[in-house]
């Protein structure tokens, strides 16, 4: 299974980088860095040097695994649109729809929870619970965005932030968001939004995370990769999307059989190395060591 | 009197984390199980965290790096944990970003049976 973040905070170059580079060294794939709309056009020029920075990183510095991350994570730039009213959404996404591969939209207010998930232009549904007593989403929310394609993101770092009363009250709203993807089967990802190193977590941990909150097998692996991805593979179809349900391609790409339009995206079925029992790539060969009579150490580091 | 130790069999089954820390400030090896224990009680409360049978057991200071004027000590330890409690105590411990006002972030890079094998394998490398 491969982990995609669509959300670290982007800032500056040395700031992006560190992050970038703490993020690959857990085992992150696939990372996407979102910056403010006046920051993008800046954030763009140095795309080429983060990635030449990121490839050039020693593997064995890394807690990849060889196996099954053998390549270093792949870097995009996206854009978060924060505390604008409808009338800027629009202008926003006028100017950045074909410059940007990925565009979200803070939630939080309901008018804006609504805007954005009746907009099929939008990607992206950013917290809708943020600042919020509840989830921020209802069944009518929940049919619009399925309707338009509009996923609905469950940020990590709104658990590391908060504590005690507020924490339990964002576990809720997820677990309440969760309910509603289940009925009404709307994209729904999982990012961390990190903006500092203090923020990145492995991607193990945090799936158990989701794991131990009531998320299934298959909804960590459709948040993390299976969504994630079919937005990405969408936007870069999207220039030939006449209308909806209508694409134009080249004559080229064409065949009879259908072969070439087949997506890569593999749906969920029990992926080896993701449930409890893969922790046996990391447990080590001697772990039931003290069946068979293998050394005892007691707190004191003293063989019994 | 000292106890007698247990036979094999009675014993506590244990693994071993191996533990990426990460601390604006020095972390001794006492104050890594306060963390521990601290986070493990917020998260999962009293009842649940009796099961976990926490314990530092190897606490070693990697390297102090300094980004953007501040310091980032980086740690690595091996944490003992009940057998079938690993997973909810890594989600305890991911779950702790601030300790005392000073930032920390703890990410689990391994699961070892025996402590020497999870020295040799994550840490010693």
């Amino acid at each position: 299974m491969k982990f995609y973040d669509m959300n670290l905070r982007g800032q500056d170059f040395d700031k992006d980088l560190a992050l970038v580079l703490e993020a690959n060294k857990f085992g992150w794939d696939y990372l996407n860095l979102n910056y403010f709309p006046e920051n993008f056009d800046k954030a763009i020029q140095y795309k080429d040097d983060l990635i030449d920075e990121l490839s050039s990183v020693d593997f064995n510095q890394t807690y990849r695994n060889i196996k099954t991350n053998f390549e270093h994570a792949e870097l995009s730039m996206g854009i978060n649109i924060l505390n604008a009213n409808s009338n800027e959404i629009r202008k926003i996404i006028n100017k950045y729809r074909n410059k940007s591969n990925y565009i979200s939209c803070l939630g939080g207010d309901l008018k804006i929870n609504r805007r954005v998930c009746e907009n099929h232009r939008i990607d992206v549904l950013s917290r809708p619970y943020y600042k919020r007593r509840d989830s921020g989403m209802n069944h009518v929310l929940a049919k619009e965005a399925k309707k338009n394609n509009v996923a609905i993101e469950l940020c990590f770092k709104d658990i590391l932030n908060n504590h005690l009363r507020y924490r339990a009250n964002v576990i809720s709203s997820f677990k309440e968001i969760l309910m509603f993807h289940r009925k009404f089967q709307f994209p729904l990802i999982l990012t961390t939004d990190s903006k500092i190193l203090y923020d990145v977590r492995s991607t193990r941990d945090i799936a158990c995370f989701f794991k131990s909150i009531g998320f299934s097998d298959k909804e960590i692996y459709n948040g993390f990769y299976y969504y994630p991805k079919q937005i990405i593979d969408f936007n870069k179809e999207r220039k030939n999307m006449i209308i909806r349900g209508v694409k134009l391609i080249d004559s080229d790409d064409f065949t009879d059989t259908y072969d070439k339009l087949e997506s890569d995206l593999e749906e969920f079925e029990g992926i080896e190395g993701f449930d409890d029992d893969s922790q046996d790539e990391f447990i080590l060969d001697d772990a039931d060591a003290d069946d068979i009579g293998g050394k005892y150490e007691n707190d004191l580091g003293e063989e019994l | 009197m000292k106890l007698k130790v247990l036979p094999p069999t009675l014993r506590k089954k244990h693994h071993y984390l191996i533990l990426d820390i990460k601390s604006e400030v020095e972390i001794s090896k006492e104050e890594m199980l306060q963390y521990t224990g601290d986070a493990c009680i917020r998260y999962w409360g009293e009842n649940h965290s009796s099961n976990f049978d926490l314990w530092v057991m190897r606490h070693y200071l990697i390297d102090k790096t300094i980004q953007n004027n501040e310091a980032i000590f980086n740690y690595k330890t091996v944490l003992r944990c009940g057998r079938s409690y690993c997973n909810d105590v890594r989600v305890a411990l991911s779950t702790l970003r601030r300790y005392n006002k000073n930032k920390v972030a703890i990410n689990t890079i391994g699961i070892s049976g025996t402590i020497k094998s999870g020295v040799s394998k994550f840490i010693e490398e």
